[in-house]
């Protein structure tokens, strides 16, 4: 099992890496020519809409997650990695997502939060999908997927974790969130 | 909601973990990288890391310290500390920092933080606040405390608040190393009129002055050094004491 992290040069790649390595054989690409076959694609969290979409294009990467997505190949995304997944963002208005999801992402909004997301929050998943635990987040934005069934777990209102046939999309970050976040991160893996 | 995070903070000079009394006479405590691997074990919830001296010649050291950090441990590591340009945050990324620590290059480049949110999203940065007092009234210090801005305290707030940051860290430097307790007074100053997350750090002594802090339900971490560090209290006791005080901790 060899999984591919997609270096967008904005990430906190050490910190994928590392946690990864934990779990399989980890190979970093930085542009499309560097990918070769991959079990399993990563696209990395941090960064802003704009800035992620703009290296995704310039690095050549929009074709790779597309086709790999398109032939069934296991995709994870992790924050930003999720959300450059929707149609649209608040975030950065002018620029086109992957829309590899129907849907946008949008400013969070809830009077009983400071905000932005920062620190850990209690996740709930539906039907035991993984277990209901505190994941650290860091986020302004969250995604608002057009069918809401995709969204299999929630922090209060927010989309947490997000799966589309073979895409799983997490809002935060399992790579950060302690032994449990890696645990979760191998079940994905090995679903 | 709000779960509140323990936050241990390494300062680094060099490629020692050092700890002083009111940001001077630095002392080296030990290897950081130890210290960081027993907090993670511990049950840290975050941890801070701030180079001291930050000049061109120490800058690898860090690097590679943040490096060896980094590769067991599975909790948000935010570095601080001489941070100028956009090329020394990849440069951290890259060994494992996953956000960013501002205070000086705040004051000194006002597009800095628009220009860091554009290319990694606002809620990477963390602003920290080295608070001192002088005449009653709380000034921004910078430079580890070196250099007064001559800017108050609750006026550089008010304008961080607006360019929306991930959080702000609120050092005392009065209180720092001296175990007497969190500046309530200082933690009074910020109050409700902030919005995003709030971390108090500076003067931890013992479990009643984190329990005291918690108190205050707009702040959503607490920071302390020398009280970890010189074995006074263990993290997990402290995250278990606080839980049956009914603080709502990480679990």
């Amino acid at each position: 099992m060899k999984a591919t992290i997609l270096n967008l040069g904005i990430n906190n790649i050490k910190s994928i890496r590392s946690a990864m390595e934990k779990i399989c054989e980890t190979e970093v690409v930085s542009n499309k020519n560097e990918f070769t076959n991959a079990d399993i694609v990563i696209l990395p969290g941090n960064g802003s809409f704009g800035k992620g979409i703009e290296e995704i294009n310039k690095r050549g990467f929009d074709s790779v997650i597309k086709d790999s997505y398109l032939c069934g190949k296991k995709i994870i995304g992790i924050c930003l990695g999720l959300q450059l997944m929707m149609n649209t963002s608040e975030e950065s208005q002018e620029i086109k997502g992957l829309g590899l999801i129907d849907g946008i992402v949008s400013r969070i909004n809830d009077e009983s939060l400071r905000l932005p997301l920062l620190g850990w929050y209690d996740v709930k998943f539906k039907d035991g999908f993984f277990e209901n635990k505190s994941y650290f987040f860091n986020n302004n934005y969250a995604v608002n997927p057009k069918d809401s069934r995709l969204v299999i777990g929630k922090f209060n209102n927010i989309a947490a974790f997000i799966k589309q046939k073979n895409f799983y999309g997490f809002q935060f970050h399992p790579e950060k969130s302690g032994k449990h976040g890696i645990e979760l991160l191998k079940k994905t893996i090995y679903r | 909601m709000n779960k509140v995070r323990i936050i241990p903070k390494l300062e680094i000079k060099n490629s020692h973990l050092i700890k002083g009394l009111q940001y001077e006479g630095l002392r080296k405590v030990g290897d950081p990288i130890d210290f960081a691997k027993k907090y993670y074990e511990d049950g840290a919830d975050q941890i801070n890391i701030i180079d001291i001296v930050s000049s061109l010649y120490t800058r690898d050291n860090l690097y590679e310290i943040i490096d060896k950090i980094t590769d067991n441990i599975f909790i948000p590591i935010c570095v601080g500390g001489g941070i100028k340009k956009i090329e020394n945050i990849v440069k951290l990324l890259d060994c494992g920092a996953d956000r960013v620590i501002i205070n000086s290059e705040a004051f000194r480049n006002k597009e800095f933080i628009n220009d860091i949110g554009n290319i990694f999203g606002k809620q990477f940065i963390s602003i920290s606040i080295e608070a001192k007092k002088f005449n009653n009234e709380y000034y921004c210090m910078m430079d580890h405390g070196r250099e007064n801005t001559n800017i108050k305290v609750n006026e550089w707030v008010k304008y961080i608040n607006k360019l929306g940051v991930g959080e702000i860290i609120i050092n005392s430097v009065d209180n720092d190393g001296m175990e007497s307790g969190f500046d309530l007074s200082l933690i009074r100053l910020l109050d409700n009129n902030t919005k995003c997350p709030i971390v108090i750090s500076g003067g931890a002594g013992n479990f009643n002055h984190f329990l005291e802090a918690t108190k205050f339900d707009y702040i959503s971490g607490l920071s302390a050094s020398s009280v970890f560090h010189f074995n006074k209290i263990n993290i997990l006791d402290l995250k278990k004491s606080l839980k049956d005080n009914k603080v709502n901790t990480v679990e």
